[in-house]
Order: structure tokens, then sequence, then C-alpha cells
């Protein structure tokens, strides 16, 4: 008894935080006194339709974003007393040193400053040149890369075009599991070296955003000789090209470099780099505040306002390309039904609980296609909450609602809240819910199998801007179940997507992107929620840095500012 | 006291057998799947199902046990890490001298620090002291160790700026985490002690030796304590088996990389072979631990030496 009357309680708050969200819709955003880019948050308009004027209510409340950190008070700035080494702390220890095994964040965080690609991403998400100076689209599954001409790698040896064809042979093995879902679109046979510095790679299929996936831990240049001589030893010594040369990997604890003097790119501008293993994120902040790290990644909510208001600290901010969804099983009744999924988006105010959950910290995205990433379709209203119309839609749907449906939800709070509130707001349209909250690999499990009704997920972990793994992984029909959990199934939509990723990027794959997230969200497999944002602390004095949509982020070029 | 010894450690095969056949069923019963969970999202069907089969996760519940047990007790070989490939046994090793370190100085301030306690409360019984130490201990066992090691971090590494916030280097990085640790023991062990000396100050001999004349120092040292260790040997034996494999929430807090926190990361991961040789490896310290313990028993009641070697 006591147990219901709490969970009515919570519930109750959670229903007075949606409303007294909806009352106040444009909250101010703090000042942060910087070059600031604005996120592709929206009006929503009200010409498409019917339904638009009561979306109008929940309005839209852009976050404002901060990738480029700059110092609150300039002249606060100290600098480190021994200011060239750069010790950064991160929230998760890596499982392997080995690029081609690299199946998490922590990985790429400890290998991105040994290894680089052919291409890479700047601040601004454009794809810049880096070991290759230039590349020719020879025709749908063909690219030749010009190498650029005296890199070397940490034994000494020049990266030739042998390298890059021993790396991505490498990347298309068995034992390249992890970064398979990528590379094993490379074709090894179609490798193709044409002269040292000259070098063709072929997809198995046509794949136009092949290059958009390249700047990948995976598709890492690796010295052939280093790992031919004693692969073993290189497994745990990594050789690439980067500004910094591996020097020690202590488990749980510290990977520890040191700059390479002979980098391409001119002298790296610090000593050291340290990346510490720090997984609690109050003790994480506390290092930060200590001075004891200069860049504490994988922040919350909870340690921003005490960014903001520490002189001697800095924040960078960054959307990722992860959006969390509540999906419903689409093979299953009544969730088949696509009127009765389209009447659970009406009754539920998406938008409004983000808000509520996340305080400022994520925005809401209205669909797969996050609102920063390349061709997010801005058109049409972004949350349709009406519960009138949901009601209509739900009598339309000759669903019985007189059973009770799942929310299954892993243990992870925000969601939790958001489950609860969903709760709440499906109630008020007549719909039965209970909630069911399970230990995540249990969890992860359970949503691959088949006896589901509506459960959270979330996608898109790679932290690239081309909308293409947001779309395709999780609703193309041959990822059911283990990628596409709604298990949706649908011809014209695996048709769509298929184009999409056999087409060149231009105008064409731009108008056929719009159109899969309007039919997607017709479709309603799932109802979207929150793009989560990446929330860097730093001392002032650093610079150089700035934050990225991935939760790896990248210390390369990072400098640290001497003493006054 | 050798044949004793002898038979303790040949009981440490079927208790090795029992714990690893519990861990390996409670692990293959419990859903989630290692697979899955090593590769990260976007992973094809084929691939997923290539890599279970290669690591054998297809085979029948019975067939890997049995493959497991044989390596473990044929080979000694733990097996290989799903997460990171390397041998398990490694990575225990990698990880054991951090929480032995920490138990130890842990266990000794705990040791030193319970017993002065606990004897200072039994000698004062009842009187003002007493009382001070008794409120302590209460509030020591009370405390939860997570929030008391963010209290201790804000103080002395924020506000302060003595002590470091993370890790475990040098005596100063050691001074909180063992601080935290120990606590409880220091906590519990003033209370065993205190209960264990009043039992003792009661007896004829110490009424015997006050009466002959001995100094108080010399009672409490020489009759009192030597008297109530039992007890609070047991305490000890019976708190590091508990600070061993309880070290995870300090571990976590200060950032540490102990065999706690190698556990509960591997059991999210349902990093099977990892989980299983940390379970054995804490479950043999700790029935090591306790023949130690037997064994010190014997040293200080040469009754029970005779009874046990018989027995």
């Amino acid at each position: 008894m006591k147990k219901r009357a709490r969970r009515i309680l919570t519930l109750l708050l959670a229903a007075s935080m949606v409303l007294s969200m909806a009352g106040c819709q444009k909250r101010s955003n703090d000042d942060t006194a910087t070059s600031t880019e604005q996120s592709a948050g929206s009006d929503s308009s009200s010409s498409d339709g019917s339904d638009a004027a009561s979306t109008a209510e929940t309005g839209t409340d852009t976050i404002t974003f901060n990738r480029i950190p700059t110092p609150s008070d300039p002249t606060l700035v100290k600098g480190k007393a021994d200011n060239k080494d750069l010790v950064v702390a991160y929230n998760a220890d890596t499982t392997t040193l080995d690029p081609h095994c690299a199946g998490n964040s922590a990985a790429v965080n400890v290998l991105m400053p040994v290894m680089e690609q052919l291409v890479k991403y700047d601040e601004n998400g454009e794809l810049q040149p880096w070991l290759a100076e230039s590349w020719e689209v020879l025709d749908d599954h063909s690219w030749e890369f010009h190498l650029r001409k005296g890199v070397k790698f940490h034994n000494g040896e020049e990266m030739k075009a042998s390298d890059v064809v021993f790396s991505f042979t490498r990347a298309t093995t068995d034992y390249a599991a992890n970064v398979a879902y990528i590379m094993d679109m490379i074709d090894p046979d179609g490798l193709e070296i044409v002269d040292d510095y000259t070098v063709i790679v072929r997809t198995k299929v046509p794949f136009g955003a092949f290059l958009y996936y390249l700047p990948y831990i995976g598709a890492s240049i690796l010295s052939e000789k280093a790992y031919t001589e004693d692969e073993a030893y290189a497994i745990e010594h990594p050789v690439g090209t980067g500004p910094y040369v591996f020097q020690e990997y202590q488990k749980g604890e510290y990977t520890k470099y040191t700059k390479f003097d002979d980098y391409w790119g001119g002298e790296p501008a610090c000593d050291t780099l340290t990346i510490r293993v720090i997984p609690d994120n109050n003790t994480r902040y506390i290092a930060l505040e200590t001075g004891e790290v200069d860049i504490a990644v994988g922040l919350s909510v909870n340690e921003m306002t005490q960014l903001e208001n520490n002189p001697e600290l800095m924040m960078a901010t960054c959307p990722t390309t992860v959006f969390t969804t509540l999906n419903f099983n689409c093979a299953k009744a009544p969730f088949d039904n696509q009127t009765f999924r389209q009447a659970l988006d009406y009754a539920i105010n998406e938008e409004a609980i983000v808000q509520s959950v996340f305080r400022g910290s994520a925005q809401y995205t209205p669909g797969p296609v996050t609102p920063d990433s390349k061709y997010f379709y801005d058109g049409e209203p972004h949350c349709r909450y009406d519960v009138e119309k949901a009601k209509e839609l739900l009598e339309e749907s000759g669903v019985d609602l007189s059973q009770t449906f799942e929310i299954a939800v892993n243990e992870n709070q925000t969601r939790i809240d958001e489950a609860t509130i969903i709760q709440q707001q499906l109630a008020e349209v007549g719909i039965k819910t209970e909630i069911n909250v399970m230990e995540t690999a249990a969890y992860n499990e359970y949503i691959t199998g088949s006896d589901k009704d509506m459960f959270f997920n979330g996608w898109g972990a790679v932290g690239f801007p081309d909308p293409d793994n947001n779309v395709y992984g999780p609703l193309h029909s041959s990822g059911i179940p283990e990628n596409n959990v709604t298990d949706l199934s649908d011809p014209t939509l695996d048709d769509m997507l298929d184009r999409a990723r056999a087409l060149q990027d231009g105008d064409e794959r731009e108008q056929l992107l719009y159109d899969i997230q309007k039919y997607i969200r017709d479709l309603t497999p799932f109802v979207t929620f929150e793009n989560s944002t990446n929330i860097v602390g730093l001392q002032n004095y650093v610079e150089g840095f700035y934050a990225v949509p991935s939760s790896d982020q990248y210390y390369n070029f990072v400098s640290l500012v001497g003493q006054n | 006291m050798l044949r004793y010894s002898i038979k303790r450690l040949l009981q440490l095969i079927p208790v090795a057998l029992g714990v690893s056949l519990i861990v390996f069923t409670l692990l293959h019963i419990s859903p989630g799947d290692p697979v899955k969970l090593m590769m990260g999202e976007n992973v094809s069907q084929e691939v997923l199902e290539r890599t279970r089969e290669a690591m054998g996760l297809n085979d029948p519940f019975v067939v890997q046990y049995l493959n497991y047990i044989k390596d473990v007790f044929l080979h000694f070989d733990l097996g290989e890490s799903y997460a990171t490939k390397q041998p398990v046994i490694e990575e225990i090793l990698k990880c054991f001298p951090s929480t032995l370190k920490l138990t130890l100085v842990s266990m000794a301030v705990a040791t030193v620090g319970g017993i002065l306690l606990g004897v200072l409360s039994a000698v004062n019984q009842n009187k003002g002291i007493d009382s001070v130490i008794n409120v302590l201990a209460l509030l020591g066992i009370s405390f939860p160790s997570f929030w008391l090691g963010l209290l201790l971090i804000l103080l002395f590494s924020v506000q302060l700026g003595w002590l470091p916030s993370s890790g475990l280097e040098g005596w100063k990085g050691m001074i909180l985490p063992c601080t935290v640790l120990s606590l409880q023991s220091i906590a519990s062990l003033t209370r065993m002690t205190r209960s264990s000396m009043l039992d003792v100050i009661r007896q004829d001999y110490v009424r015997t030796a006050k009466a002959k004349g001995l100094s108080a120092a010399a009672v409490i040292f020489f009759h009192e304590i030597k008297n109530a260790l039992i007890p609070i040997i047991t305490t000890i034996g019976m708190d590091f088996g508990s600070l061993l494999g309880g070290a995870v929430l300090c571990e976590t807090i200060f950032s540490i990389q102990g065999i706690g926190r190698l556990m509960v990361d591997s059991i999210k991961r349902r990093d099977y072979p990892v989980v299983q040789g940390c379970v054995i490896f804490i479950a043999l310290a700790c029935c090591l631990v306790n023949l130690a313990v037997d064994l010190l028993y014997m040293v200080i009641d040469p009754k029970l030496k005779k009874t046990k070697t018989e027995g």
C-alpha cells in the first residue's frame, strides 16, 4: 500500500512538473560570453495543418551549445605551473589498445592521440583531408586516395599505400569483429596499390556515405612493419602516426603518452599526455576542481551549474548524435496498428518531458536524425501533443484499452523519470501501463526478443554528422532483431534507406533523406525524446580544445597557457 | 598442526568447485548476452553469430561448465576475458595489489584502532569516555562509506587541498581510502573488543592477578587482552574477507582499480570468465585467511590446538 501511495505521489509530482514546464516555455538560457553555435532548434510552424495549433503551447526551447570553451574572465587565467603535461579524466577504462578491437568509446578515447585516419572532422563537423591529401570518387563504390607524403609512424617508418592496404585488410578479418559494422563494408579484395602514395579502396556494395564513416577508429592507418614483425607486442603498444606516442597503460588507472617530435603536422603543444580513468562523476569533477586534471570529460547536468559558477573553470558542450526513443513492438498487436502508434505519439508530450527531465542539458529531437546532423528535416511540427486528437485516433484504431501495456526501461534514472511521466500522460487518454525496470545487460537481451510492448532505446553513439547511421541501423528490416528492435519491416522504407545509402552526397540524397524522415514520423515505429549533450569541464588555461559529438573527445591539438 | 593445515588446504578443492558451479550457473541463467555487450550497436547478425560460435557460447551449459572446470583444475587456466582478450589470471593479478594494499593497511589501522578504543572503553566502563566511544562506534557502523568518502574528499581535497581526491599513490593518497574502508571495521572491532574484555574483566584469574599486586597495565596486557583475543581475531578474519570483496564502493569513489571494481565492471559486461575468476579468487583468499585465523587460535590458545589436532 505504502509503495503504491509513493508511486502515486511520484506521478503527481511528475505531472505537475510537466504542467509547470508547459507554463513557462521560453526559459532563458544562461549567458555564455563566448562564440556560440546555435543548435538547429526550430519553430514549430503551424502551416502544416489542423493539429499544429495545439503543439504551439509546447513551443520550442533552443539550447545554446558552446563547443569551443573560453574563460569567463580572462584576467583570472593563471596557467599551470608545470604547463606542458596535459591530464585528462575519462569515465571508463579501455578494454583494448588495438584500434581493430575498439568497440567502445573508452577505447577510442585512448587511441585517438596515437592513431589517425585518411580524413577527419573539423570543429564544424566538416570533413577535412588528413592522412589523405585528396581523393577522387571513381564510381559509386570506389575511391582513390592520394596520401600525404612524409608522414612518419612512431617507429620511424614512412606511411605508404601498403600501410593503408594492410590496415584495411586487417580491419576486415574476423579478429576485427568489434569494428566490423563499418569496416565490413570494405571489400578486402578491392584494395589496390596504385603507387606508394595512391591507393584505391572499394566497398562491397555502392555506399555513398562511405567517406563520412572513415574518420573511424577502425579505419586508422597502422604501421604494417610494427604489426607484422611482432603483432603481440604491437597490440599492447599501438604504433600510428598521431601527435602522441603511446608509453604506458595501467589497467583502470591511466594511459600515458609523450609527444611525437617527428609529427607531420608540427611539434605537439604538450610534452606529455595522461588520460586517467575516474568512473564516478562527482570524483571526476572534484579532480578538475582541485587541479589534478586539466580536462574532465562526460560530466552531467549536476555539474553544469558548478562549472558555470567557477571562474577558474570552463565548460564545453556539444550535442551528440545519440537519440533516445520509446520504441513500439511493430510486430505485435496492438502495436502493429499504425493508427494506434500515432495515437500514442499524440498522447505523449515528448518535448516537455525532455525539458523537465534534462533541465536544459539536452535538446528534444523530433526524429532519429538529430537537430545538428546533416539533412535534419526541420519542416514538420516537431512535437505533436494533442490529447483530443489522440483520443480520436484511439477510437479509430479500435484497440481494446482494457489491457495493461508494459513500458520496459533499463536502470537509467533519466529514462525511468521519462517513463513515469509517459505513464501519466497515457493514463489521460485511457491507456493503462506498468513500468518495468531491468538491469542493463538483461534489458539489452530483452529488447531483442519478441514479447515486448513499449521499451526505451538509445542509438547513434558513433558521433558522425552523416544521418545514415541513425536511420539505417535501427529501422532497416535487415537489422531485426539485433539492431532494429522495433521489429518494423516496411518494404517502402527499406527501399528508401537502401537508395539513400547508395547515393553519392548531393541534392538527390538530401531530398531522399528528408522524405525518409517524414515517412518515419508517419510510420511512428517509435517516439523520440532527447538528443543528449556531451558536457566537458576544463581549466581556464586550456586552449585549442573543441567538443565533438562522440563521447570520446579529441585532445591532439590542445595546449596549456603558461604562467603569467 | 601440519596435518591439520594440509587437511584444510585440501578442503579448498570442494570449496572452489562449489563456488565455481554456483557462479557459473548464476551467470548463465541471468539474462544478458556478452557478445552483444562486447560489440556495441550496429553489429550484423552474422558477425554476432560467428563470434558466439567462436567463443563456445552456443555449446550446451554442461559442456561449457565441464570445459571450464577442465581448464581450471587440469591446466590452472581461468580462461580469457571476453572484453580485453587477456588471460583472466593476469587481469586479476593486475588489480590484486591495489586491493591487497588497501585491505592490509585498512585492516592494520582497524586492528590497532579498534583494539585500543575497545580496551579503553572496557576499562572505563560506564564512564564518560566509554559513552563517547560507544556513540562513535555506532556512528562508524552506520555511516555509509560512499557518503563519508565524498564528504572527506570535499573537506580534505577541495576545501583544504591537503590530500589527492583519487588514486592510491604514495602515503598521502592512501589516507582517505584507508580511513573510509577501515572505519566500519574499527567500529565493529571496538564493540567486539569492549564486550569481550568486559567478559574477561569479571573472571576469577583477573581478580587473582590484581590481588597479587600486578599493575593495572600488566593486568590489561598480559591477562585481559590475551584472553579476550579469540573473538577479536574471529572478527578480524571475517572483516578481512568482507573488506577484500567489499572494497568496491571505496574503489569506485577514489578511482582505484582493484578486484572489486574489476568484478563489478565485468558483471555489467557479462564477462563471464573474469567474474568467475574473481569470485573463485576471493573465495580462496577468504578460505586462506580463515585457515590463518584458525592456526592463530592454536598459537594463542593451546587448548584448541589439542582438540583440533586430535579431532
